[in-house]
């Protein structure tokens, strides 16, 4: 551990470097790196920075954001804190920046490894929603329904509802005054060592801005934003649902996701106004490395809402069943009175997996509630922490929460921990936590074995059973695909 | 790496190394060489900031506004200026940490079982202290107050049991501080050590004359061996000003069971932490605890359980009160060692908020290693219901009078589990006497 002294004096002589290699530079726009490459150059510097913003024809103020962002981070240390491992990054052999390219996919659904493809089966996607996928050249996301181009028909009709989805880049040159109002205001640059990377050197993500008075007339999704097929390593997320508005927002989906990027820092800032409903929906099933543990992604996520209104919700549910490393605590802060905070969770490890994930429900307003339903299982080698944080402030009166944290263990080497912290300042708030550790009880897998079900089968079938409660909070489509994902991702678990 | 010491720590540091020579045993090559690994241990933190994690909630800056004494306060304290003792057994009685013969009583109860002051001991039977005080893990990092008390440690109780061996009637002991406006430094460590299938009950009360102040940094190294069974119960009601601090390591082995109590109500700033091994099948741990806090105390119950072998098992409850602007903290933490299964392990912590600038910081933790384990840990915080609150008050019982029943009836559930000994109405005492004070105040007043 450092002394603070010795840290302040590392920060010191840090700032003093920065401002020292600006004041080189006396300041210029002009740029080391050639901006009409492809991809910038290895490494992390104020220049990669300016090569982004340039590369997106960003406005001043976000290019100064980014530097503010990116200089801050260099006075910051990797968190040690998470119940995870991992062998140090280096942060200088990395591309931060490279234009999608047209991939050259395979030409058929026969050149895709047979392995992914019994997967895809498993989850009971089609046909050619698998070829698009797999990234079979010549297969436009159009083609997954029949006649009628999706795109079109689903940008009308949120065009008609003055609904505004589209990229984050493309929210920064449309509609600037939002982007600068609300970006960085629930996850500030400087919030920790992830955020403030991401707010440095963020390439990709979604805007979505719901006017007064709108129910959002479809479920949103990553998915189905045509430029988004390449989702980046540092994806930024904004959503503001304004008063009376209700959004229903999906990310991620239930089919395995390989990415050659293997850290990933995205941040999700979440804003509700008066009346306000956003539903946040996760599907997580980035590459979690092989059988041995070698490879898999860092998925290190910041994602917040702040319940700004009063009578405002904010809704997380979130299945995790990839990567290797899962770092994230989408959180809610309730500002308004009576507003709602809920966090739904799945976390699903196995082989070496591990995930440090959970919530923080900060109330400040009165009468504002929080639920938190937590699943985790572990299986394998692997390694669950649920971490949450429940804070009542002195002004919350009446406020309410109820957290239920529940462990499922498979096998003798994993293990599944829980780290709730209760902080309440105020005396009419209630607070109430509940967490249990069990493994999968051999009379629930007797009954179901005896009845034919391999054990797989019936391990998936209990573990659903567990799950349950979470699986519930998922819009349909989604909830069928995470019920078969379960199973999926405890395969070679047992027996 | 060296970190920048605060000033209260380098004060110790230096008064060690004024100390050292002329400390208890310190011709004792083995126990010299305890306290100088110890005292190297506390310097690489010094006295525990926030920053660490397993004193995020409790600050111990209260230190730095005490002024600290060394030496013996010369006061004359009479057997007739103590409390009562509680039953038939022995007592041992310790004024400002030094053990008091002269005011101790009936300490030879019988063959096997020995009581006596660690001073004495370092100069009649050093051989038997020494594997008991080297293995315990003083220089654990991470825990720089017990390090602290084993850089200073010289006098303290111990409790020695031989095989078999049943100590009957409760054995008291009692901490008495004198008063004073300097803060007395105590850093009492006692060992008790209980050999197999022996038994006793031990109460442990640390408290004081009126306006006592101390810096109370004590550690107990407990070893039960198999079949042992140890009741080991504290009140803590140590003077307004006073800084406490308590550690108390506890290794069980195959079917012992030790059963411990703290009721916490005294100190500006008080911990009481308990650790706890089960190191063998059958071994069982009850942790149990009530805090009651007003003004700006800040309580602090710190647990930790190590499942370690098979079938072992712990159950905690610690409840509390807090009014005023008084602060708590619960840190509970259980973990199950890999192969520990059929471990058992419940816990429950819940906390009633009496006024509104009251707080209540708590942290159950679950770390587990072995997938045959039952585990499961319950945490609330919340104020006196509203509506038992009306039924009592429409029956014309007073509103202080009213919050006084809800508030012991909601403390029922530890007092309850305990057996009707003179501790359990020692307990139920301080609980109705804590209850009871805005009452009096009101009758004073009215």
């Amino acid at each position: 551990m450092k002394s603070e002294s010795t840290e302040r004096m590392t920060a010191v002589s840090k700032t003093v470097e920065t401002v020292q290699s600006v004041a080189d530079r006396k300041y210029k726009y002009g740029f080391v790196t050639d901006i009409e490459a492809d991809t910038a150059p290895k490494g992390l510097n104020e220049d990669i920075v300016r090569f982004i913003s340039a590369k997106k024809d960003e406005p001043e103020w976000l290019l100064e954001w980014r530097l503010k962002a990116f200089r801050h981070w260099q006075t910051m240390e990797e968190p040690d804190w998470p119940k995870v491992s991992y062998p140090p990054i280096d942060y200088q052999d990395a591309y931060y920046y490279s234009a999608p390219k047209p991939k050259e996919g395979p030409s058929s659904l026969d050149e895709v490894d047979p392995e992914l493809l019994a997967t895809y089966d498993k989850l009971g996607i089609p046909l050619h929603e698998q070829e698009i996928l797999a990234g079979v050249k010549n297969v436009a996301v159009d083609a997954v329904f029949d006649s009628v181009s999706v795109a079109t028909t689903f940008k009308a009709t949120l065009a008609k509802a003055g609904v505004i989805f589209c990229s984050i880049s493309e929210a920064v040159k449309d509609h600037p005054e939002l982007v600068k109002k609300y970006m960085g205001s629930v996850v500030p640059y400087s919030d920790n060592y992830f955020a403030t990377l991401n707010s440095a050197v963020f390439t990709d993500g979604s805007f979505v801005y719901i006017p007064k008075g709108v129910r959002c007339p479809m479920e949103l999704s990553t998915y189905f934003r045509i430029n988004a097929a390449n989702t980046g390593q540092f994806e930024r997320t904004l959503i503001i649902a304004d008063e009376g508005s209700y959004v229903s927002y999906l990310e991620g989906c239930t089919a395995p996701m390989r990415d050659e990027n293997q850290l990933h820092a995205a941040v999700v800032e979440l804003i509700a106004m008066d009346d306000a409903e956003i539903k946040y929906s996760t599907v997580q099933n980035w590459y979690p490395g092989d059988e041995n543990g070698v490879g898999g992604i860092y998925n290190f996520v910041t994602k917040r809402g702040a319940c700004r209104g009063r009578n405002s919700k904010i809704s997380w549910t979130q299945v995790e069943t990839g990567s290797a490393i899962t770092w994230k605590y989408p959180s809610c802060i309730l500002q308004g009175d009576n507003s709602v905070g809920e966090f739904y969770s799945i976390a699903i490890t196995n082989n070496y997996q591990q995930a440090d994930t959970g919530t923080k429900m900060i109330h400040l307003g009165k009468n504002t509630r929080s639920r938190i339903i937590a699943k985790g299982i572990s299986a394998g080698k692997s390694q669950s922490t649920y971490r949450g944080l429940v804070k009542m402030m002195p002004k919350a009166d009446g406020s309410r929460n109820y957290s239920q944290c529940d462990s499922l263990l498979i096998g003798k080497e994993c293990g599944a921990h829980t780290v709730p912290y209760i902080e309440s300042r105020n005396k009419s708030a209630q607070v109430e936590h509940e967490a249990t550790t069990s493994k999968i009880s051999e009379d629930q897998l007797f009954y179901c074995r005896q009845r034919g079900l391999s054990e797989e089968d019936a391990v998936a079938l209990i573990v659903n059973g567990f799950c349950r409660e979470v699986l519930q909070e998922l819009p349909m489509e989604f909830a069928v695909e995470a019920q078969k994902l379960v199973g999926i991702s405890l395969e070679g678990s047992v027996g | 790496m060296t970190m920048a010491l605060s000033e209260t720590s380098q004060v110790f540091l230096d008064r060690y190394a004024e100390l050292r020579g002329r400390l208890a045993g310190a011709d004792l090559p083995w126990l010299a060489k305890i306290r100088e690994d110890a005292a190297n241990t506390f310097r690489v933190t010094g006295v525990p900031t926030p920053r660490m994690e397993d004193w995020k909630y409790t600050n111990l800056k209260a230190l730095d506004a005490l002024e600290l004494v060394f030496a013996a306060r010369p006061a004359e304290v009479r057997a007739d200026m103590l409390p009562a003792k509680l039953g038939d057994g022995p007592r041992l009685v310790f004024v400002d940490g030094r053990f008091r013969a002269d005011l101790s009583d009936s300490l030879e109860i019988g063959e096997g079982i020995r009581l006596a002051s660690l001073a004495d001991l370092l100069s009649a039977d050093p051989g038997f202290i020494e594997p008991r005080l080297a293995d315990f893990g003083d220089n654990a990092t991470g825990a720089p107050m017990l390090a602290l008390n084993g850089a200073f440690q010289e006098d303290g109780y111990v409790i020695a049991l031989d095989a078999n061996a049943d100590a009957g009637a409760a054995i008291e002991i009692l901490f008495w501080d004198t008063a004073g406006e300097a803060a007395a430094v105590r850093q009492p460590r006692n060992l008790i050590v209980a050999a197999a299938n022996s038994r006793a009950e031990i109460i442990e009360r640390h408290m004081g004359a009126g306006s006592s102040r101390q810096f109370f940094n004590g550690a107990t190294l407990i070893t039960l061996d198999a079949g042992a069974a140890i009741g080991h119960y504290r009140v803590q009601s140590q003077g307004a000003g006073s800084v406490h601090v308590n550690t108390i390591r506890t290794r069980i082995e195959a079917d012992a069971r030790y059963e411990s109590f703290i009721l916490a109500e005294g100190g500006e700033v008080a911990r009481d932490e308990v650790q706890v091994g089960l190191m063998a099948a059958g071994a069982y741990a009850r942790l149990d605890g009530i805090y009651l806090a007003d003004g700006a105390q800040v309580l602090d119950s710190t647990t930790t359980t190590r499942h370690a072998a098979p079938n072992t098992t712990c159950q905690e409850t610690y409840k509390g009160a807090l009014d005023g602007t008084a602060r708590a903290v619960f840190q509970g933490a259980i973990r199950v060692e890999p192969g520990a299964d059929g471990t058992d392990a419940q816990m429950s912590n819940k906390t009633l908020l009496l006024s509104d600038d009251a707080e209540i910081d708590t942290k159950p933790q679950l770390e587990i290693y072995a997938d045959e384990v039952k585990c499961a840990h319950g945490a609330t915080t919340g104020e006196l219901d509203a509506e038992a609150m009306f039924y009592l008050r429409s029956r014309g019982i007073p509103e202080v009078e009213a919050r006084g029943i809800l508030v012991e009836g909601f403390l029922d559930e530890v007092t309850e589990a305990m057996d009707d000994t003179p501790f359990a109405h020692l307990v139920r005492g301080h609980v109705a006497a804590w209850v009871g004070r805005g009452v009096k105040e009101k009758e004073m007043k009215g």
